[in-house]
């Protein structure tokens, strides 16, 4: 056996230049294949980490997102101090009103349009989402127009960077921190003093209420309870759940149109292959009717064919593979369609998508060369020996 | 009328195989007068084919002269050389080499690609010269559809049909039975007789050779002086 | 007999060769002739879009409203023709999911703004008349299943609460880029008056205001100048082309636009390999035949031309295939895309086709490159001793 995978592999070498091309080609079908999956799962990673299990959000009832969402000043402090929700040691609720606003702001490099999340909160904010860290500078002081911006913000917005100025509504607002959230969404935030925000862009009410639980199964206990207090009209999530829809019609486009477009060229590569096994069968002919002779059974010559063909397969998954690690450091910034805003996002690569990248790779290969080994294997020995070439 | 069609002067061909230097041809000088048919003989490995081959201009000597209807083909370039071959040059293989795509027709109708004939006169050579040797009536037939004999008297009248100058034919009976060896071989000398055609062709077979004004034998890259 | 008859007879020499070939190619053209596609569908709005209608929204945010008094200051600014507002009014029926555009407008001026819509006088009127009417578009109609007359609810989230509607017009629109045939479209003082109940605080704002500047007059002159008049105001406005607007939301999503750009550079990378490897293995194979014919006195040129003709007859070939089957996939792409994707249609354009020839013609070109060079660097000699 091991004879024969050499076999196989010096006949790829004879034919060195196809061989080169078949693979770079199926190594491209894998590398697109790889890469999409890598975006959407960058996309999905980023949401589902935005958030925290043990948080609830609150919403008023019907809306879908935080900008149709209100929920008064009154009403928040009662909601507060509902049972099911944490508290400090010294009795003070773990919970965060805060209002949800979008920043439109000019790009100073591409002079293109951009939407910055703006989050109007309190210092709360980190005690309720303990995985967002302060990295840089300091908290902004309450009642002040003072902000901290997100690790994604800095790194995508130049001009929101720490120590910059950004004015809107007419007044003039310092970064003077930046926060780390660990990749989440909230990394393409800007956060800062909600009475300041809500001045700034008259409103009255908070949009929403972010709670941590006393115990992560609480929720259906908190839940009952405020969404059926009339009072209220409230929905309650989980908060991670909340976030994660909040970009699915970006990452559906991702993955529809990411894998349509991979099925549909990977059929491509498919015949690629078939082509260059088929040629490698035309080729070698005679010798196949040689080692017939010689005894070889019709099984042994089909295994060759596909020994060779899904070794191509496999170079071209490595390949695919080692093209799409490169990705691992590209951040893509764009408008989330949901919310209108900007969300920056990575390829992210995991063991799984790896092997399924591999799998993705020898299924190609071990398709193609299944037609051109058959026919290799039913050859008949005087017509092989007989004849050059097919 | 060039006259003689070929000169050689001191014509020598070294290849270089596998590091190592093998003289095929040495210090030749001979000349082939117009409307000779003349055989050239010697066992394998002699150098008969290099020979044809450097007059036919596909192949260049390592030093030496070599004119051919008028021409010294050592000035040509490449682009020059196909061109003259285009005009002067008839050449018949072993094996046939007809293209398996085309008819009988199209393969003998190649050669005018590169002249200025109309289409009309095109198809009224290659009738010409397919009924020359005898294929009137397989006109159509693709290759694979022929006899060894028939695929050979295509290659014959391909190599006839643009009116060259000279045909060269490097073992044109090699592949063939003696019965069609013997069919080509009579075509070989209507054309020097009826037609005047200078031919110079290669063979290792006795009988075939026989059948040419002159024979000379190539031995070791010397060409013999005839008896 | 020309030249081109070897060629076409060289490429059909190996049927299945010449099947997987086109194929292959075909794929690849499918792939980015959708590609193409999606990219031509977001910047078609941009491009289609009226020069002389101006969008003002608020400057410092999407979300944010504008006051309804600012109409009357519009209307007296010089140029300005008609003054139009809409606000996005959220509706949703029955599954979230399911969901679709939907707008409240101010009806009287709606139909003179948008000359796209296409509905008989009747439809207009009924719906104009009508303060609990709507118009939707035929795509939305056949996707519910909705005919004119039909009362629909919806439930509001920008707008809370129930919503009776009634189906008053079924519209189709000359330039579905610009008017998309998949929204609602219904009085945006029924919406308002509601409001006013419910939360008054948000009431008589609107979403945006559309300007249409009179003709001759340059919209970019009267842009500035209702920017000016509402500047040091406590909302500011912005106000662009409805062009500039919308390729404004296309540049947001550049990094996903650069990424099908990206995608569609490899996949001709992959047409070209299918193609030099298919060329490869025929010049390889005929290698002989090709000696031959230079014997017979053929130029090198000759041998390109050869190569290169049955580069592009392949590249065409498969091209056209693409196209034919880029119809079928267009469709099936629309559908899985349909629901909330971004792009409202898939119409093939001519640019499109013309995108996947031009490319196709220019892989062609390429692939007969290195196989030619290999041609011209064979002698003769060689290429007779090939064993084929």
């Amino acid at each position: 056996m091991l004879l024969w995978g050499a076999y196989s592999l010096r006949n790829l070498w004879a034919r060195r230049v196809t061989t080169a091309f078949t693979v770079v080609g199926m190594g491209l079908v894998v590398f697109v294949f790889l890469a999409v999956l890598m975006l959407a799962h960058g996309l999905e990673r980023t949401l589902g980490k935005t958030g925290d299990p043990a948080n609830a959000i609150l919403l008023r009832k019907g809306a879908l997102s935080e900008i149709d969402s209100s929920i008064s000043r009154d009403h928040a402090k009662i909601i507060a101090l509902q049972s099911g929700i944490k508290q400090t040691l010294e009795g003070r609720p773990v919970a965060v009103s805060e209002i949800g606003l979008q920043l439109t702001l000019r790009k100073a490099k591409e002079r293109s349009l951009a939407s910055l999340s703006l989050r109007g909160t309190s210092h709360d904010a980190f005690a309720v989402r303990p995985k967002v860290r302060l990295a840089q500078g300091r908290l902004w002081e309450p009642g002040t127009t003072e902000i901290v911006v997100g690790a994604q913000v800095a790194k995508q917005f130049p001009e929101a960077g720490l120590h910059r100025v950004l004015s809107f509504g007419n007044r003039a607002w310092t970064v003077v921190g930046l926060f780390d959230a660990d990749g989440s969404g909230f990394d393409s935030e800007v956060w800062g003093d909600a009475e300041q925000f809500m001045a700034t862009f008259h409103r009255t009410a908070f949009s929403s209420m972010t709670v941590r639980l006393t115990r992560p199964d609480a929720l259906v206990q908190v839940k009952e309870q405020l969404e059926r207090d009339p009072r209220f009209s409230l929905s309650v999530k989980r908060e991670p759940d909340y976030y994660e829809g909040k970009a699915e019609s970006l990452a559906k486009m991702i993955r529809v149109t990411g894998l349509f477009l991979t099925a549909v060229f990977s059929i491509g590569a498919i015949m690629g292959a078939t082509m260059t096994m088929s040629a490698a069968v035309a080729q070698r002919t005679t010798e196949i009717g040689t080692l017939r002779t010689l005894g070889f059974t019709r099984l042994a010559i089909l295994q060759t064919f596909l020994i060779e063909s899904m070794a191509l397969g496999a170079s071209a998954g490595l390949l695919g593979v080692a093209g799409a690690s490169f990705l691992q450091s590209v951040t893509i910034s764009t408008v989330n369609w949901d919310t209108g805003s900007e969300i920056a996002f990575g390829f992210y690569l995991s063991p799984f998508m790896v092997g399924l990248a591999l799998l993705f790779a020898l299924l190609m290969s071990m398709v193609g060369g299944l037609i051109p080994a058959t026919r290799a294997a039913r050859l008949e020995i005087v017509q092989a020996l007989g004849e050059r070439t097919v | 009328m060039y006259d003689p069609v070929v000169t050689l002067q001191r014509v020598s061909k070294v290849y270089s195989r596998a590091g190592t230097d093998v003289s095929v041809l040495r210090n030749l000088s001979f000349s082939i007068p117009a409307g000779t048919f003349l055989a050239i003989m010697g066992p394998s490995g002699s150098g008969k084919s290099t020979l044809l081959n450097l007059m036919a201009g596909i192949d260049r000597p390592t030093s030496g002269v070599v004119v051919v209807a008028g021409t010294r083909l050592h000035e040509l370039s490449e682009g020059d050389m196909a061109r003259w071959r285009a005009r002067h040059i008839g050449y018949v293989f072993q094996s046939y080499n007809l293209i398996p795509v085309l008819t009988a027709a199209e393969n003998v109708e190649l050669p005018l690609l590169l002249t200025h004939l109309s289409r009309k006169e095109r198809t009224d050579h290659v009738k010409t010269a397919l009924r020359l040797v005898g294929l009137g009536d397989r006109m159509d037939h693709y290759p694979r559809q022929l006899s060894g004999g028939q695929e050979q008297r295509v290659g014959l009248a391909r190599a006839i049909v643009s009116d060259p100058t000279m045909i060269l034919a490097d073992e044109p009976t090699g592949n063939l039975d003696r019965e069609s060896a013997e069919d080509i071989l009579t075509l070989f000398v209507r054309l020097n007789r009826e037609l005047g055609k200078t031919i110079v062709m290669v063979t290792h077979d006795p009988r075939a050779a026989e059948r040419a004004q002159l024979i000379r034998h190539l031995e070791k890259g010397v060409l013999e002086t005839p008896p | 007999m020309t030249l081109g008859r070897l060629i076409l007879r060289n490429t059909v020499r190996r049927p299945v060769r010449l099947l997987l070939t086109v194929g292959g190619l075909a794929m690849v053209v499918l792939a980015f002739g959708l590609i193409r596609l999606t990219l031509d569908q977001w910047q078609a709005g941009s491009r289609a879009a009226l020069k002389n209608r101006l969008i003002t929204v608020h400057a410092m945010s999407d979300e944010l409203r504008l006051p309804l008094a600012y109409k009357d200051r519009l209307t007296v600014i010089p140029g300005a023709r008609t003054v139009h507002f809409g606000a996005v009014f959220g509706g949703v029926y029955q599954d979230p999911k399911q969901s679709f555009g939907s707008f409240a407008e101010q009806a009287s001026t709606f139909f003179e703004t948008y000359p796209e819509v296409v509905l008989s006088d009747a439809e207009r009127l009924a719906f104009q008349q009508d303060r609990r009417g709507c118009i939707i578009g035929h795509r939305l109609a056949a996707r519910f299943g909705w005919k004119v007359g039909e009362a629909i609810t919806l439930k509001g989230t920008v707008y809370p609460g129930d919503w009776e509607l009634v189906v008053r017009g079924i519209f189709r629109s000359t330039s579905p880029n610009v008017m998309g045939e998949g929204e609602l479209y219904l009085h945006w003082a029924y919406a308002n008056e509601r409001l006013k109940t419910t939360e008054p605080d948000r009431a008589d704002q609107v979403g945006w205001f559309v300007v249409r500047a009179a003709d001759g007059i340059n919209g970019q002159t009267v842009a500035e100048a209702i920017d000016a008049s509402f500047a040091n105001s406590s909302a500011e406005t912005r106000t662009e082309s409805e062009q500039a607007y919308f390729a404004g939301w296309v540049a947001r999503s550049g990094a996903l636009l650069r990424g099908l750009e990206w995608m569609s550079g490899i996949i001709n990378g992959i047409a070209l390999l299918v193609l030099v490897n298919a060329l490869a293995m025929a010049v390889r194979e005929r290698t002989r035949e090709y000696a031959v014919i230079k014997t017979l006195g053929f130029q090198p040129r000759h041998l390109v031309s050869l190569v290169l003709g049955e580069s592009l007859l392949l590249a065409l070939l498969g091209g056209g295939l693409g196209l034919v089957l880029l119809f079928p996939a267009a469709q099936l792409y629309a559908v899985m895309t349909q629901d909330r994707g971004y792009v409202s249609s898939y119409l093939i354009t001519t640019e499109t086709i013309g995108a996947c020839l031009a490319v196709m013609l220019l892989v062609g070109l390429l692939a007969a490159v290195w196989p030619a060079i290999r041609l011209i660097r064979m002698t003769t000699l060689e290429g007779l001793r090939h064993a084929g």
